[in-house]
């Protein structure tokens, strides 16, 4: 009996030992298939947001000498530029469909600062320091023309624009990062006038602000630049309407606890970003504003920079995904949120994506860098035909 | 030698390291076992995830490609613009890609690469319009993925890609991780072994040596032997555990053991001896008896065979056999009193002063006969023992009626009464010719005479100081003596003290003892 209990320990000892000496040194599957599940519908047919066409346009030349360019009106395949060239700074007009330069004018020998073309090409911006200070210049080159806009004699006075999305309008504001502008700040509307006869003209409105000490400062013009949304904040916040054909500021009343960012002004109402990331839609600013979230930001993640269209029922999500990899995603808004999770809409790789811009609601245009073998970069402009 | 070996295969030590090594080594096993499908279970949900974002990422390249081409979103498109969609793929990191058509065709690719792959399931997947990736596993830390989808744009099926991914960085550095681990873990179970081996060890060995000393005791045992030494040899002093107290107990018991082997080693010296002392007895009595019965006996054959006629042997043989009779008598109630067996007397407290002097007084007609007197001091204090008086009295009377026949004629007997140490004396001194030494602890044996010569003219059987003896023992005390040959013999009747008693007898104080 005792020999028979014996034999069953060993039996059972030697089966055990033997099966975890095969389990833990013998070769587990050295192969296996999996098959993934079936993709969601959005993905195989994006119905929301689709895109129709691409168009890309690589430019000759180096991308460090590109100081800033705008995609001419939808349909077309033009590409308006500023660069170095020549031992100053050119404009030029290219054909991105025949890859030809159809215009190139001379702008400048002096350092230039905070130029921007307008959408559709049709004016050229830029700050230039002569004996007497600082000058806004805007160039017509369509005529050749240019214009003073303003001038001032500190360089240390700063200013920013921005451009209507018909790009017959620029807002420009002092800072609120230098000492002269802290109590006492203007913002002031050019409105660019074009006639073949009459020449190039602009017509100025300024408004005088009351300042509130050191401050960021964000000027957004709804489509038309009837109605410009200011804020200025660091600690308290302050909003104001700015109506233009009156002349009137409006202050508006306060709707954000924390520090949020101004995107755009749309008839949709006023998208802003919060330091998180997150994205929200202001509706009603001037009577009782309402907060509604469209987007979470990704925490720790590099933000995305943000472009929201003129109607804004259109936002588009420029994002770094790793490496040199950029993706751009759409996001489609439908009375007042968010309709879905944004599509992925390109993806392509850059050593860096510079801008984003909308044309006429009808397409993206970004564009980047792309590396060269001898060290140096080239310029790649995507333009996203959309629907949605 | 096979003895040897048989013993340590049925040690404790080899058992426990048994199930332990058994257990640890199989345990070792299955963990590097599991380990290693837990970690290719977490490689390929990752790897799942990146295949799902290979598949998206690939769909979304195509429809771009396409777009950035002449939008043609059709099989003809995909195979046109083949070399700018592989172009865009590999741009975004697939390696080694592989495009097909819907049949599974070659479009564009190395062939040699498509050859492999077509056999694999994966790629029979995607023919069936499924996305699948194959993952193999490289002894090395090789961890290959293929994979192969379906690529369907507006709800048609215009083409098939297939690519790499290699896995291995991850895998292998995982793999590393795992095994520095388990080595780690190898190390630590090895470590833990050679402890608990050592514990075992240090456990077992006293066991052992115990084992051995109980074999080594077990042969001495034999011969009479003791374990003292070996216990000595233990050496264990200093284990406060169950085994140092296994140990201290064991030891105990072979103390125990060794003092109940003296013990009997002392009973049966004691049986011999008092077999031997019988025996002496028994030949003692048959030959006190058989003188006696010899004497009856021979002067009764002379008187009938002389008859009536020779009166002078008729009176003196009836003188003989009458006194020979009376010894015979006397010598057998003795006898009878040393076996105790007219004992009906209750014992109680007694003043042995009282009982001492009563003696004396009793004694000393005898003494005188002697030409001797006797000396009582020490006789008016109380001197309380419980006893039996009678028995007692017999005691002081065969002592006192030895020093009387023994002493020297003209010499005083000293008879004296002390009290110490919770005890009682009563010394009877004599002048004589004394007792040797060597006799001296031979005088208490049943007829026993210094002197037989003498002491049978004397009438004595030789059986006082034995009864003497044997009553004292009795009695909780005893009687001891101590002789100068040629000077003087001294015994020692030593009582143990019933306690502080008033006396009995004109309410004096008693004295304390």
């Amino acid at each position: 009996m005792n020999r028979r209990i014996q034999k069953c320990r060993i039996g059972f000892w030697g089966g055990f030992l033997m099966a975890a000496a095969l389990g833990g040194c013998g070769a587990v599957e050295q192969g296996r298939t999996f098959v993934l599940p079936p993709l969601e519908k959005q993905m195989t047919d994006p119905e929301i947001f689709r895109i129709d066409q691409i168009q890309q346009y690589i430019g000759s030349g180096y991308a460090e000498n590109v100081i800033c360019l705008a995609w001419g009106d939808p349909g077309t395949d033009l590409l308006y530029l500023l660069k170095k060239d020549h031992g100053g700074y050119v404009y030029q007009v290219v054909d991105t469909g025949e890859d030809t330069v159809l215009n190139s004018i001379f702008v400048d020998d002096r350092p230039l600062e905070n130029a921007s073309i307008s959408p559709g090409g049709e004016y050229l911006s830029y700050e230039v320091q002569d004996g007497e200070g600082m000058k806004l210049i805007v160039l017509c080159p369509r005529q050749g023309a240019r214009q003073i806009l303003h001038g001032w004699e500190r360089p240390e006075e700063t200013f920013s624009y921005i451009w209507s999305d018909d790009g017959t309008l620029l807002f420009s504001w002092q800072n609120g990062d230098t000492g002269d502008a802290y109590e006492e700040w203007q913002v002031t509307r050019y409105e660019m006038e074009t006639d073949p006869e009459a020449g190039f003209r602009c017509k100025v409105v300024r408004f005088q602000m009351k300042g509130h000490g050191r401050a960021r400062r964000s000027v957004c013009p709804n489509a038309d630049g009837s109605e410009i949304y200011v804020r200025e904040q660091l600690g308290t916040s302050y909003n104001w309407l700015l109506l233009p054909d009156t002349v009137t500021v409006e202050a508006l009343p306060e709707y954000s606890e924390t520090a949020v960012w101004p995107v755009r002004y749309t008839q949709a109402g006023l998208f802003v970003q919060e330091e998180s990331g997150d994205l929200y839609l202001i509706g009603d600013i001037r009577s009782k504003p309402v907060k509604t979230k469209l987007l979470s930001g990704n925490e720790g993640a590099y933000d995305p920079f943000l472009c929201v269209c003129v109607n804004g029922d259109h936002v588009f999500l420029m994002e770094w995904v790793n490496y040199s990899m950029y993706q751009i995603s759409g996001l489609c808004i439908a009375d007042g949120e968010a309709d879905g999770q944004p599509v992925v809409l390109y993806k392509d790789n850059y050593e860096s994506l510079n801008r984003i811009n909308i044309v006429g609601d009808q397409a993206v245009v970004f564009w980047g860098e792309e590396f060269l073998e001898n060290n140096g970069y080239r310029y790649k402009v995507t333009v996203l035909r959309y629907h949605g | 030698m096979y003895r040897k070996k048989r013993r340590f295969f049925h040690s404790i030590l080899f058992r426990i390291s048994l199930w332990i090594l058994l257990p640890g080594i199989a345990g070792m096993f299955l963990v590097a076992y599991f380990v290693e499908i837990q970690m290719r279970y977490y490689i390929e949900k990752q790897i799942m995830e990146d295949m799902q974002r290979a598949r998206d990422n690939s769909l979304l390249y195509v429809r771009q490609t396409l777009l950035l081409n002449d939008g043609r979103m059709d099989a003809v498109g995909f195979e046109l613009y083949r070399d700018e969609i592989e172009k865009q793929l590999s741009g975004a990191g697939y390696r080694e890609v592989l495009l097909c058509d819907p049949k599974g065709m070659l479009l564009a690719g190395d062939i040699k690469a498509f050859e492999v792959r077509k056999t694999q399931e994966d790629f029979a997947r995607a023919k069936e319009q499924e996305s699948a990736f194959s993952v193999r596993y490289g002894n090395s830390g090789q961890c290959e993925v293929f994979f192969s989808m379906p690529v369907k744009l507006n709800g048609q099926f215009i083409g098939m890609i297939s690519c790499f991914f290699d896995y291995g960085e991850l895998y292998g550095g995982q793999s590393e991780t795992i095994e520095r681990m388990i080595w780690i873990t190898v190390a630590v179970f090895i470590l833990i072994c050679l402890v608990i081996w050592f514990t075992v060890y240090r456990i077992v060995l006293p066991i052992r040596k115990l084992s051995r000393a109980a074999g080594e005791i077990s042969a001495h045992l034999a011969d009479g032997g003791q374990g003292g030494m070996i216990l000595d040899q233990l050496q264990l002093q200093g284990r406060r555990d169950e085994i140092g107290e296994l140990c201290s107990n064991y030891m105990e018991m072979l103390q125990v053991i060794e003092e109940q082997f003296q013990r009997i080693r002392e009973d049966k010296d004691r049986i011999l001896e008092l077999w031997s002392s019988r025996q002496k007895f028994y030949n003692n009595v048959t030959h006190e008896l058989k003188t006696p019965l010899t004497t009856i006996s021979g002067y009764a054959q002379l008187m009938e065979k002389n008859g009536l006629g020779d009166e002078e042997l008729f009176y003196t043989g009836t003188g003989h056999i009458l006194k020979e009779s009376t010894r015979l008598h006397r010598m057998v109630v003795q006898l009878l009193e040393l076996q105790d067996k007219a004992d009906t007397e209750e014992a109680r407290q007694l003043n042995l002063s009282e009982l001492v002097e009563s003696v004396t007084e009793t004694m000393n007609i005898k003494a005188n006969r002697y030409d001797n007197t006797l000396v009582l001091k020490g006789a008016k204090e109380y001197f309380p023992v419980v006893g039996k008086e009678d028995k007692l009295r017999q005691v002081l009377i065969n002592v006192i009626d030895n020093a009387i026949k023994y002493g020297e004629p003209g010499n005083p007997i000293h008879i004296r009464i002390t009290g110490q140490a919770g005890q009682i004396l009563v010394t009877v001194s004599n002048q004589g010719q004394g007792i040797r030494k060597d006799e001296l602890e031979t005088i208490f044996e049943p007829f026993y005479r210094a002197d037989k010569g003498l002491s049978r003219e004397m009438g004595s059987a030789g059986l006082g100081l034995s009864i003497a003896a044997k009553i004292m023992e009795e009695h909780q005390g005893r009687i001891t003596a101590s002789s100068i040959p040629g000077k003087e013999t001294v015994f020692t009747i030593c009582f143990p003290a019933a306690g502080r008693k008033e006396k009995a007898q004109g309410g004096a104080k008693g004295t304390d003892i």
